[in-house]
């Protein structure tokens, strides 16, 4: 430990206590950049006391939950300190009948999802299933905006989240939004800090809306080694009168994938609308579970580049066409035009011009050179570095993550 | 009165039809919905390009002249309630619809365009745009970004928020920008997540990109009738426990029904609470649902039930609904209509401290509401020929918001806080989190001239409160101290 080291340490171990600070080791890099300690306030205020030591001195601060997208978006110009949110966890407020539940930052989703489906008398969830999401805390999923299948039906953390609370690099503890889902009081920072890859604020508590669980699920799929019938297929479900909650292609396993939701009753008859009106076969609910077990975590499992591409719905055919032999994995949601691909790394060349071609954008979420993707909008991106510059100026909070070197 | 010089630019950048300056016109623009609260504008302009308001607010900017955006004026909050010497930008003649493009379920429409236009432009090809406010047949689509609308059917369908993709924005230094995108998950910051529902502070939207959402096979619209609303509310608990998702629940008080009746004769019964309960979705399962919402209301108390039979009675209902503020006017000579919102489990509670100002302040409320997000629409009633009734008014309305804020609620669900509530934002935000606010919006518009004073609180309409103060960037990045 280096001189100035020592003296940083002792400074947040008054901040913390001894036992919440300790050494940076090889496994706490961030994108390869090596923090010198990790610090794991226990709340809000001891938060705030980290950050504002931390800017007063010119340290540089990366916020970590579970540590499983910590290589989303560019790697910091600096990382002096990881704050860890291992220890500001909970679940603060449920309250099943308002269908609403307030969460601490570090809090696994997991733990999350266990206790909803658990309350007596109501079975609920919060409708987000990130990729890789094993250790994944609220906060990181928020700061990330990671989302999977069901964005297709409820949205992603921007549309679930109703209220958060945060904190600046200067220490200013904030909160936006509440604990109600309708509610337009003041701005909607929560929105800015959904994707901000941690380069805004310390996100410490989120209120979510949540959903009933559903009383029964039926799946449709569509199998087929024809990717225009897969995208013809989804195309067709989007047009008719019913409510997937999600509408999944899968490549090279060859699946269209639809799922619903809803009363057994509902679920059965939307299933059957699908089935008599474009195609496919609706599943037992044991060949449902092989399913989905096959496709979990697709395209993330297996060795390659991952990267995540967004297109308008109509260009999707194209993009797979071009895309089904040189990637090794492709999980779309057709009827937003987004998705995940796996590849070799050296194909990373076909697949930027393929994208490009299709209209689209892409952002590499694991491989040689992840980024947080870029902005064309002069304008846009200047307001961007504005909101940066109002609210962390000294850019203590990750540094360079964000596009354009925010 | 404008200087003469940006009189000229903006008479050039707008044309003589585009401009008016006649203090008599000017009057027409002094107020939005909140008619209490009335300026008038220097000048009012009418653009009618994105490039004409860029080359408007350039020109106010270099002038250092506040502006406030406008579309058709029926927000409730005075949030279009204009600056005195400054300019209004009306977004009226920029209504064009300008591409319905059902493949990728989008539609890209001028900010003038009203919130019915874009339903009944794909309505017949099966589609709908799913915020429904109750001004929807006069309210604009830039108006309902600005606040963030709601409506009935946003239990199910989400706010405004959720139904835009992207849009063009012309900042508040008159510079034009993208925000979000076509394509969804644009790279970067959310930027346009926050000028939603900024209330027109941040800068001006002059084309929108919405989401349409695919008609759902058949809707069921059941009236209840309950003799006290503390039995209708049980109703609307045990809905939503029962795990069902309505696409709307209505509730309105005898008062508010009574108001209604005068004007719609939608023949709601004459009974203490009336519930109006949507469900939409494939035909099965809506009818399921429905049979299981008429139980639920009969084990409520209910002591009628009428289920819609056709779409002209359903059309009856929600007309009677959407009457509710207009018909005050039947019953009371003035009102004031309060938009706080409260968890759902907190209902029977706060409606009867409601009950109980009424009685002390002696002013009859009505209560129309969003029952299903906790959203209450209490209107409190007042003659404003009697001395001092529009000040016992306000404080009884004000008093109903802090109830909502002590059961953990807001002060707005949907009318947005404008210039009416600014002053209240401290009563539910910490200095810390409305001096958050206050950096964004100058991330935005650092000279404050993009609808000043509304959505935030600011000290020369609320007093110097404690903690107001804003950090300056500098002092932040520890550059330089304040004394």
């Amino acid at each position: 430990m280096t001189s100035s080291t020592a003296q940083e340490s002792s400074l947040f171990t008054e901040l913390v206590g001894a036992a919440h600070v300790r050494t940076a080791r090889a496994d706490d890099s961030v994108g390869g950049v090596m923090p010198r300690l990790v610090v794991s306030p226990g709340d809000q205020s001891e938060v705030a006391s980290v950050l504002s030591a931390a800017t007063a001195r010119g340290l540089a601060v990366v916020a970590r939950g579970g540590g499983t997208k910590l290589d989303w978006g560019s790697p910091p110009e600096r990382c002096d300190i990881v704050l860890s949110t291992s220890r500001i966890t909970g679940i603060v407020d449920h309250e099943p009948a308002d269908l609403v539940c307030v969460v601490r930052a570090g809090t696994p989703l997991a733990l999350v999802q266990d206790t909803l489906a658990a309350a007596p008398g109501f079975r609920q969830r919060l409708m987000l299933d990130p990729p890789q999401a094993g250790a994944a805390t609220i906060g990181g999923v928020v700061a990330t905006a990671a989302s999977g299948p069901l964005r297709t039906r409820f949205g992603t953390a921007r549309d679930l989240v109703i209220g958060a609370s945060f904190v600046l690099a200067d220490g200013t503890v904030g909160r936006s939004g509440g604990k109600v889902v309708k509610n337009v009081a003041g701005f909607d920072v929560a929105k800015l800090l959904v994707g901000s890859l941690g380069t805004l604020a310390v996100i410490t508590e989120v209120a979510f809306r949540l959903h009933p669980l559903p009383e029964a699920s039926r799946t449709v799929v569509l199998e087929s080694r024809s990717v225009s019938d897969l995208c013809a297929f989804a195309s067709r479900v989007g047009q008719l009168q019913v409510t997937p909650s999600l509408v999944d292609i899968h490549w090279p396993q060859g699946v269209a994938v639809v799922r619903f939701d809803s009363s057994e009753l509902g679920a059965g008859v939307q299933a059957e609308r699908v089935v008599h009106d474009v195609g496919g076969r609706v599943l037992s609910d044991d060949e449902a579970t092989t399913l989905h077990a096959s496709v979990a975590g697709s395209p993330w499992t297996g060795e390659g580049t991952v990267c995540a591409v967004a297109m308008l719905p109509a260009r999707v055919l194209e993009l797979l066409s071009t895309l089904s032999a040189t990637c090794d994995a492709v999980s779309l949601r057709p009827l937003l035009g987004t998705g995940e691909l796996r590849f070799a790394a050296d194909a990373l060349g076909t697949v930027v011009e393929a994208v490009r071609a299709a209209g689209g954008r892409m952002t590499i979420r694991r491989g040689d050179a992840p980024t947080a993707g870029s902005v064309d909008d002069a304008v846009a991106l200047e307001l961007m570095r504005s909101v940066k510059l109002q609210l962390d100026p000294a850019r203590t909070l990750s540094p360079g993550r964000q596009v354009g070197g925010i | 009165m404008l200087d003469a010089a940006l009189q000229e630019r903006l008479r050039a950048a707008v044309g003589d039809d585009g401009m008016i300056s006649e203090p008599a016109a000017l009057q027409t623009y002094a107020c939005d919905g909140l008619t209490g609260r009335r300026v008038s504008p220097a000048a009012v302009v009418l653009p009618t390009t994105t490039g004409q308001v860029a080359q408007v607010v350039r020109a106010c900017a270099e002038s250092d002249v506040p502006f406030v955006a406008r579309g058709a004026g029926t927000g409730l909050s005075g949030g279009a309630l204009p600056v005195a010497d400054g300019v209004v930008i009306g977004l009226s003649r920029m209504r064009a619809i300008l591409d319905v493009d059902l493949e990728n379920q989008q539609v890209t429409v001028q900010p003038g365009v009203t919130n019915l236009e874009v339903s009944k432009a794909v309505r017949p090809l099966g589609y709908f745009y799913a915020p429904d406010p109750s001004s929807q047949q006069v309210c604009t689509i830039g108006g309902n970004v600005a606040e963030n609308s709601g409506g009935a059917h946003c239990l199910k369908y989400g706010f405004t928020t959720h139904h835009v993709l992207a849009a063009t924005f012309v900042t508040a230094r008159g510079e034009i920008a993208q925000l979000g995108g076509s394509v969804r998950d644009a790279a970067g910051y959310d930027l346009l997540g926050v000028v939603i529902g900024s209330e027109g502070t941040l800068g001006i939207v002059t084309e929108v990109v919405l989401r349409i959402v695919r008609v759902p096979e058949s809707t069921e619209t059941v009236l209840a009738a309950f003799s006290t609303m503390g039995d209708a509310g049980e109703a609307v608990s045990r809905i939503i426990a029962a795990g069902i998702t309505p696409a709307a629940i209505e509730m309105m008080d005898r008062l508010a029904i009574q108001a209604c009746e005068e004007i719609v004769h939608a023949g709601y019964p004459d009974c203490g609470a009336a519930l109006i309960v949507e469900l939409d979705g494939p035909a099965v399962e809506s009818s399921a649902f429905l049979r299981q919402v008429l139980d639920i209301c009969t084990a409520s108390g209910s002591t009628e039930t009428r289920v819609a039979a056709s779409e002209s009675e359903r059309a009856l209902i929600w007309k009677a609904r959407k009457a509710a503020f207009a018909s005050m006017g039947r019953i009371s000579p003035s009102y004031y209509v309060q938009d706080g919102v409260i968890p759902r489990t907190r209902l029977r509670e706060v409606l009867e401290s409601i009950g109980t100002l009424s009685t002390t302040y002696g002013l009859r409320v009505a209560n129309v509401f969003h029952a299903g997000d906790g959203n209450l629409h209490p209107l409190v009633l007042y003659d404003d020929t009697e001395p001092g009734a529009s000040d016992r008014a306000l404080e009884l309305a004000g008093l109903i918001l802090e109830s909502c804020i002590a059961a953990g609620g807001s002060i707005t669900g949907e009318h947005g806080v404008g210039s009416d509530k600014a002053c209240y934002m401290p009563k539910m935000f910490s200095p810390g989190s409305i001096a958050v606010m206050g950096r964004v919006r100058d991330a935005f518009d650092a000279s404050d001239i993009c609808n000043p004073g509304k959505a935030l609180p600011t000290p020369r309409l609320c007093g110097e409160v404690p903690g107001m103060y804003r950090p300056h960037a500098i002092e932040i990045a520890g550059l330089a101290d304040r004394l």
